[in-house]
């Protein structure tokens, strides 16, 4: 909380001191910052939008640029800070400054308002813009807000709850918390061209850093309107409202400390009399216009109608809430409490009602919900997020719709607008429902101050993965992992592209939505080989994914997000784009037989290790699933699993028992594997089973010795289809990268 | 003094379902003994009504995805009265599929009938086996077709999907398909026979219902095509 005291619009009183050349150092708080005849700031001063941004210590062109827009709400009692943090590290030549955008300018509704607070606190420059920084969304890194904070001779202390953001999964993974300190005095001697600054540290993952703040506007976000019109319908720029007021769709906004710039664009799209949300997507392609840079937008359309509903936000694709709109011809009802002059009048010619849905859709856009839908159950009420016919719900004949309604936010989705994280307010992000429940919970891992990765991995590598997209639950699946230098540099990339060796992850979310991280059952630690990759060329890895450090991976039905991770080299990490893999339960005898019998841990674990060791129950069930279900992937694996197992001796220390090696049943399982499959599947079966921390495991050998054998006819029918000369080769390969990953 | 019986909120669904078919649902307000004026928009676009779906190891809410704007509308419901709706049942409200996969699913639907009045139903279950037609299957977990056949239009790349929804078995899944494809005959052909265009009429009222798509062409020229009200048969 804001001492009581410390809210003054007088500057408090500090000592001064002046050094031996005359000139005034600062005071102890102040020591990074060249005072002159400086004051503490009144706390008035703060409130509003900043750019903060990490000083590197040393001007180093690779370190990464850290920075991001910090709001901060002085209230009558109360001080609220938050911020979005976006990391960039530069490739060659660090970008000199964040840039400026929007570049917002007065629009045609009336002029930049001043901050809510009515006061610009005289750190805008006179005769410049306000701006809200904004920067690129693959940049986003952490989301930050305050948890207590004091303001006390210019020194603001701020209790920091940290939200790092995973850039793959597009979600908060992990809090933490840290400290972030700035000191704001304000020069005696006016300097008008200088914007407000802040100098302070962020405390944080272990490491303290420097920071600057610098102040952008009297308000907290800004976000540009374009409007476009049907034919005959009209945007209401302006509405009496019941107090008297003219309301606009700006003030409205700027009651609630966001800068909107409305542009009505088009006002002639051409007359259709009833919009399906399809029309709708297909308008919104079509008539908003086109832009390149990291503002924040919204497209509004002054439509004709869809059924009888007043307005709809009807984007919510993959590129959600960039659009939205508000139906002209749908009519208000008779009711008494409506207005006489409103009654039975389309919302064209009703501007404060009109003008209150569109502001409410818009509202819909910044992700807020109906009071009514808010798991925060916020209350009902006749602010702007209610629907219409609650906030009729309130009204009498006395004092009836659209009077009664109040043409502001209600605390709650003012509170969201200002300080929930860009993700969920940006339009074009997250999608519609996100964000209005609890951040995610993560992992609390304690990083540096630059957040998990460079965001966005690096621009020179690209990592694929790819999965089966749907599969029955028991069903053994393996993913292929790619890594593809699409740069036009050399690059040294890990050799390790397995689960068992700590560079490669598998990021996987449930559908209970739960994260959690696969591995290999098996974990090995060493050097880390490095492979050369040349422009365009790739390495390529095959891994088992059914069973893992989680145990059966994909054990729960539904929808799994799966990503993978990897640290190509000690500073650099990059990811591919999520996948999904749709379970379902089984569906047929066959499937059945196979899940129950696939759905134990000495199975899972023979698959994952690609030997069934000393379990006699394993070796029984997968003899069973190898002999009745060898046409089937999980039928093939488990019968090189057995072939792999029984190809060589196997010593239990602890039981001080040996497994003898069965060669003839090792070939026996080995024909089954390979038996009616193609050469290549084949082959990645093999390179599945065996464990990547065994490189000579004969399972690898073997299945390419027979499948070489099938190519020279020799295999007497049991081996795999018959394979010409380029399926071998591609066999091969898959023996060779999973001995030695090689570039190709 | 006879006890005074309260309004009640009653949904019906069919008790089986391959996960390659679509589920509508019919739901009602069944009068008290009192008259009683509540909420007409017993639907899912308008937001007054939800389903939540639960099974072992999940839950998830059944609501419009897209968020609107409407007004008020209010029926008076005298005793003996009933007032029925249909609410398709496809996708949670952040288009998801609603039945992620084979299994009993216990569904209970809440209706906010007036100001500090939430009639709750008692559970249903119904019981999806696996699908005959994965291709089906597949294209009903595909967020463009979900959001295509709630919304009866188009959207994304929903096309082929939607033709295979629209090879179905059950007039529900075929009607609701050609809603989409914009294909009204396929509507009028899905629905020959008495017990056919009762549950086309339901699957109109469900993405088309009455009080919010009167003034949708597409809804009165079906209706009056199915020689239909416009009412779901309870």
């Amino acid at each position: 909380m804001c001492q009581p005291e410390a809210r003054s619009v007088e500057p408090a009183e500090v000592a001064l001191e002046f050094g031996e050349n005359g000139e005034i150092v600062s005071p102890a708080m102040g020591t990074d910052l060249p005072v002159i005849l400086q004051g503490p700031c009144p706390i008035d001063v703060l409130n509003g939008s900043w750019l903060l941004e990490v000083v590197p210590r040393v001007p180093v062109v690779f370190v990464p640029q850290v920075r991001g827009p910090m709001r901060i709400e002085v209230g009558a009692s109360s001080l609220r800070v938050s911020g979005d943090i976006y990391t960039r590290r530069p490739i060659f030549v660090p970008q000199p400054v964040p840039f400026p955008v929007p570049p917002v300018g007065p629009g045609p509704i009336g002029p930049i308002a001043v901050g809510p607070a009515g006061d610009d606190g005289g750190v805008i420059i006179p005769g410049s813009q306000p701006w809200y920084p904004s920067f690129p969304k693959a940049e986003y890194t952490w989301y930050f807000r305050s948890n207590g904070a004091t303001y006390a001779n210019g020194t603001l202390t701020v209790v920091i709850v940290r939200h790092l953001w995973n850039h793959a999964l597009q979600e908060f993974v992990s809090t933490d918390t840290g400290r972030l300190v700035l000191r704001c005095h304000r020069s005696i001697v006016a300097l008008p061209l200088a914007p407000q600054e802040m100098h302070g540290t962020l405390t944080i993952g272990g490491t303290t850093s420097t920071v600057k703040a610098t102040k952008t506007s009297g308000m907290f976000r800004g976000c540009r309107i374009e409007v476009d019109a049907m034919v005959n319908r009209n945007f209401p720029a302006s509405a009496t409202i019941g107090s008297g007021a003219i309301a606009t769709f700006r003030s409205i906004y700027a009651a609630a400390g966001w800068d909107v710039t409305v542009v009505t664009d088009e006002i002639n799209i051409p007359q259709d009399a009833s919009l399906t949300n399809a029309e709708l997507a297909a308008l919104l392609a079509g008539h908003r216009q086109l832009f390149t840079v990291e503002d924040w937008r919204l497209w509004l359309l002054v439509g004709s109608r869809q059924g009888d509903l007043f307005g709809i936000m009807f984007d919510d694709d993959i590129v959600p809430r960039e659009g939205a709109a508000g139906f002209a011809d749908a009519t208000l009802g008779n009711d008494t409490v409506i207005a006489a002059a409103a009654r039975k009048q389309p919302l064209n010619n009703v501007p404060a009602a009109f003008l209150r849905t569109l502001v409410h859709e818009a509202g819909h856009a910044f992700n807020l919900f109906h009071p009514k839908h808010d798991v925060h159950a916020p209350g009902i009420g006749i602010e702007i997020m209610n629907q219409t016919g609650d906030v009729i719900g309130f009204a009498t004949a006395a004092n009836p719709y659209p009077n009664n309604a109040a043409f502001i936010f209600s605390e709650h989705d003012r509170l969201s607008l200002v300080h929930s994280p860009d993700p969920q307010v940006r339009p074009g992000w997250k999608n519609f429902g996100w964000g209005h429940g609890s951040l995610s919970a993560g992992l609390p891992v304690p990083v540096d101050v630059a957040g998990l990765a460079v965001p966005g991995g690096d621009v020179g590598l690209a990592l694929s993965m790819r999965l089966p997209q749907q599969a029955f639950v028991g069903e053994y699946i393996t993913a292929e992992v790619v890594l593809t230098n699409t740069g036009d540099q050399p690059r040294n990339v890990t050799g390790l592209l397995t689960l068992a060796e700590g560079d490669l992850v598998f990021l996987r979310t449930s559908p209970r939505g739960e994260l959690d991280h696969l591995l290999d059952v098996a974990v090995g630690c060493g050097p880390r080989p490095m492979v050369l990759l040349n422009p365009g060329e790739s390495v390529t890895s095959h891994v088992q994914v059914f069973f893992t450090n989680q145990g059966v991976t994909f054990e729960t039905p539904g929808r799994h997000t799966v990503v993978a991770q990897l640290d190509v080299d000690p500073v650099t990490t990059v990811y591919s784009t999520p996948v999904t893999v749709d379970m379902r339960t089984p569906a047929s005898e066959t499937e059945l037989d196979i899940s129950g019998k696939t759905l134990s841990r000495g199975v899972g674990r023979a698959l994952a290790l690609g030997d069934f060791a000393n379990d006699g129950l394993a070796r029984t069930i997968l003899t069973d699933l190898a002999e009745s279900h060898a046409d089937t992937d999980t039928g093939a694996a488990s019968a090189l699993v057995m072939a792999n197992s029984l190809a060589r001796s196997f010593t239990d220390f602890a039981s001080d028992t040996t497994r003898a090696a069965d060669p003839p049943e090792s070939e026996r399982f080995l024909d089954l594997a390979v038996s009616g499959r193609s050469v290549q599947r084949a082959m990645e079966l093999a390179v599945t089973v065996a464990s990547p921390t065994e490189k000579d495991a004969p399972v690898v050998a073997d299945t390419l010795a027979r499948i070489r054998q099938g190519a020279k006819g020799t295999a007497s029918g049991k081996g795999a289809r018959t394979a010409r000369k380029g399926d071998v080769a591609a066999a091969e390969r898959l023996a060779e990268d999973f001995a030695s990953l090689r570039a190709r | 003094m006879p006890a005074q019986a309260e309004p009640r909120l009653q949904l019906r669904v069919d008790p089986t379902l391959p996960l390659d078919e679509c589920l509508v649902g019919t739901i009602a307000v069944q009068a008290g003994s009192q008259a009683l004026r509540v909420s007409a928009r017993l639907n899912l676009i308008e937001g007054d009504l939800t389903i939540t779906v639960t099974a072992a190891g999940y839950s998830a809410r059944c609501a419009w995805p897209w968020p609107v704007d409407t007004q008020r509308r209010t029926v008076d419901l005298a005793p003996g009265m009933r007032l029925v709706g249909a609410v398709p049942l496809l996708a949670t409200d952040t288009s998801a599929p609603l039945f992620p996969s084979a299994g009993d699913y216990s569904l209970v639907a809440e209706y906010d009938a007036a100001p500090g009045v939430r009639l709750v139903s008692t559970a249903v279950t119904v019981r999806h086996t696996p699908g005959q037609d994965e291709a089906r299957a597949a294209a009903l977990r595909d967020r463009n077709v979900i959001q295509s056949l709630l919304s009866a239009s188009l959207l994304g790349n929903a096309v082929a999907g939607l033709r295979a929804v629209a090879g179905g078995t059950r007039v529900t899944t075929r009607v609701l398909a050609a809603l989409a494809l914009d294909h009204p005959d396929a509507v009028v052909v899905a629905a020959t026979g008495d017990q056919a265009q009762a549950d086309a009429a339901a699957a109109i009222a469900a993405v088309l219902p009455a009080g919010v798509a009167d003034a949708d062409p597409r809804r009165a020229r079906l209706l009056a095509r199915l020689g239909a009200d416009g009412l779901p048969r309870w």
